[in-house]
């Protein structure tokens, strides 16, 4: 017991108490010098009420559907390719790691300039196809979003690579050796050995996927710092600026309280599944 | 019990013992550094952070300022902390709000009334008074001094400041048939020269823009497109500060033209919502832009990235569409914080960065502008062509707008500048609706 008590002192101290420092912030209001007041679910309503929100949330819910799906997809191909018998498939195996090897400012800062208007080398590359350009990624509402998710699925296809690699080499080779026998092509085999094994395994890396995605900050404040014009606010964001720029720590909280309700909903899936 | 059973019993009891000790060591230094944090062999130390550590040029004079400061105050030691911009205000709001800001800051103007509510910041009007009360205030700018203050209380001691104004290259003007010592002195030169520093190459992509617009939806940004509502008269609030101004005709008149020199005029090169401070003075550097505007200690970042602009740079005050229009000025103070454990030894260091000797020193080596009128006489400054530009700027000073909420406002006027430059919206409609919200914001 003397050897797991500080584990559950550490964890109290670095979990408990934020969660409860975090609520209790979220019903009270900073007014400046006269000090912190409760105000009760007043951040709350305020939160239904304000398009600004709302439209962060659409934002965060895009921004993770789309990095989840593009992680998903790029992750999936990546280890169908993976476990093929390549030359050189220990050396590949390494390059794919990469992106997830950096941190996610220096990825936004380096995408940043990649695919900036004037000096961009995506720009640069899209003209010498042809494509009247430049390709404005950055001050397009329609685009700007795209860009940064484009960026994610670049910086976490990894993960998702790696884990459905393992996945997929503890699938038994008997079943492909049956499947073949009775016919069928690669891609039946695909549909009807491959995935079915590979299930549990997808549905781990979504979960996590999306709960990593729906809290991510630093790519989009970096590279785009919500704009333009709040078209790419997501949650994180906002609650950044309402805390530190406006000084709305209450409602900030508010909104972090509101986000771990909806992840929170999200893990209780993540856990019926593995358990 | 068996032997198994005793060996195991000692090998917890050890483990336990080893624990323990190790918890108390540790514990106990921790203790003692929070307990004793600033008494070292009879040595207060006081905390310094700021922004301006990290600065190429600002942080070894601060630094150097420092060493003459412990120097000639033996018993005072300073720990300075270097902080990214990008992470300030997030750092010393988090600190503040934990009783642990350091004993002295660097504020910028535009955050200045915040901390100032928020109550990060002592009030220094106890100490100006033992320094001489009016007469010590009196010698720097009264603008910036009553921007430091809340009623009789004074919470900053400037630090440097300057009035927007524009830089020019003038090897581009020549090319271009302008003459270099006739810089635009109003918005229809300013349009017409910009035309004429526009220049396409042999296959008519553009290769030099004759502006640069600084685009981000951030603070720096949108102070900067305060300056052209200043010099068209534009406020974007009313004096009492309770009403958006922003509806009215020559607001929206700023908003248009400045947009328009993007989107319809094609003077100003393509990625402008992404362009913040750092990005123009580039583009200027690498003579992609002909002119923006700046403030006069980015003069020493663009010299830097590449030195053979220097001598073919010049500055000019921000043309005027209205008679009279004022410069609007960044400032930066130094401030003590209301939670400082040792205001004596932090005022001494604030008084320190305060004497004229420092604000020459910090010019000679950053150019940031002098704080102090008599500053601008004295030999090493006078000497100066962009110096005595920039005291003329300053004879016209207009703060930014002060007010609680400025955070908040000056992001729904970003988000309004960005909505124009994409052709989101209409200026006008632009402008109607940023002026609904930050009524709203108001109430």
């Amino acid at each position: 017991m003397a050897f797991v008590a500080p584990s559950f002192l550490v964890l109290g101290t670095v979990v408990a108490f934020p969660v409860c420092n975090t609520l209790w912030l979220s019903v009270m209001e900073s007014r400046g010098k006269a000090g912190v007041v409760f105000v009760g679910l007043a951040n709350y309503t305020r939160l239904l009420h304000d398009p600004e929100f709302w439209a962060a949330f659409q934002n965060s819910t895009t921004f993770t559907i789309g990095s989840v799906l593009g992680h998903l997809v790029l992750g999936l191909l990546t280890a169908l390719l993976l476990n093929q018998r390549i030359p050189f498939r220990p050396l590949f195996r390494i390059i794919s790691l990469v992106p997830w090897m950096f941190a996610a400012v220096v990825v936004a800062m380096t995408w940043r300039w990649m695919l900036d208007a004037q000096l961009g080398i995506i720009n640069a590359a899209l003209a010498s196809l042809g494509l009247r350009g430049p390709f404005l990624w950055f001050e397009k509402a329609r685009l700007a979003l795209p860009a940064i998710v484009v960026t994610n699925i670049w910086r976490g296809f990894p993960f998702a690579s790696i884990t459905l690699l393992a996945a997929l080499q503890a699938i038994p080779k008997e079943q492909y050796e049956a499947a073949a026998v009775d016919g069928a092509s690669p891609l039946m085999q695909f549909r009807f050995v491959t995935l079915p094994n590979l299930k549990f395994a997808l549905i781990i890396v979504a979960t996590l996927d999306t709960i990593w995605n729906f809290k991510h900050f630093d790519l989009i404040q970096v590279m785009t710092n919500g704009g333009p014009a709040g078209a790419t606010e997501v949650l994180t964001t906002l609650a950044y600026k309402a805390s530190f720029e406006n000084f709305e720590f209450g409602y900030a909280a508010a909104m972090g309280v509101v986000m771990s309700l909806i992840l929170l909903a999200t893990t209780v899936v993540y856990v019926r599944r593995i358990l | 019990m068996s032997r198994e059973a005793r060996r195991s019993k000692t090998i917890d009891r050890d483990s336990r013992r080893i624990f323990l000790k190790t918890a108390l060591a540790a514990g106990g230094t921790l203790l003692s550094t929070r307990l004793m944090p600033a008494v070292a062999q009879g040595k207060t130390t006081i905390s310094y952070i700021s922004y301006e550590l990290t600065s190429a040029a600002a942080g070894p004079e601060l630094k150097r300022q420092i060493a003459e400061f412990e120097k000639a105050n033996p018993s005072i030691g300073v720990e300075a902390t270097p902080t990214p911009l990008a992470q300030y205000t997030a750092k010393v709001a988090t600190m503040a709000k934990a009783g642990e800001m350091p004993d002295v800051a660097t504020a910028d103007v535009l955050w200045l009334r915040g901390w100032i509510n928020e109550g990060y910041l002592k009030d220094l009007s106890p100490y100006a008074d033992k320094a001489g009360g009016k007469q010590y205030l009196g010698q720097f700018y009264d603008t910036l001094v009553k921007l430091a203050s809340d009623g009789n209380k004074v919470y900053a001691i400037p630090a440097f400041a300057g009035g927007y104004l524009i830089y020019y290259n003038t090897d581009m003007y020549k090319e271009a048939g302008l003459d270099p010592a006739k810089p635009p002195t109003n918005w229809d030169e300013m349009l017409a020269y910009a035309k004429k520093l526009t220049k396409k190459d042999a296959s008519g992509n553009t290769v030099q823009w004759g502006w640069g617009i600084h685009g981000q939806n951030i603070p720096a940004d949108v102070s900067r497109f305060m300056q052209w509502m200043y010099s068209n008269g534009a406020e974007p609030l009313s004096a009492d500060g309770k009403t958006a101004l922003l509806d009215q005709p020559k607001a929206i008149e700023t908003l248009k033209f400045w947009s328009e020199l993007y989107t319809k005029h094609g003077v100003v090169p393509p990625g402008a919502v992404q362009a913040g401070p750092g990005e123009v003075r580039s583009m200027f550097a690498q003579k992609k832009i002909a002119m923006l505007v700046g403030i006069i200690w980015g003069l020493d970042q663009v010299f830097a990235e590449n030195p053979s602009v220097r001598p073919v740079t010049a500055i000019a005050p921000f043309p005027k569409q209205v008679p009279n229009a004022p410069s609007l000025f960044q400032a930066v103070y130094n401030v003590m914080s209301a939670s400082s454990k040792h205001p004596e030894e932090a005022w001494k260091l604030l008084e320190y960065f305060g004497r004229p000797e420092s604000g020459l020193g910090l010019y000679k080596a950053t150019r940031y502008g002098p704080v102090r009128p008599a500053t601008f006489e004295r030999p090493e400054v006078k000497g100066d062509a962009y110096a005595q530009v920039l005291a003329k700027v300053n004879q016209q000073l207009k703060p930014p707008p002060i007010h609680p909420q400025w955070e908040r406002i000056s992001k729904v006027i970003g988000d309004a500048m960005q909505r124009a430059l994409t052709n989101a919206k209409t200026p006008e409609a632009a402008f109607t609706e940023a002026n609904a919200q930050v009524n709203q914001i108001l109430k």
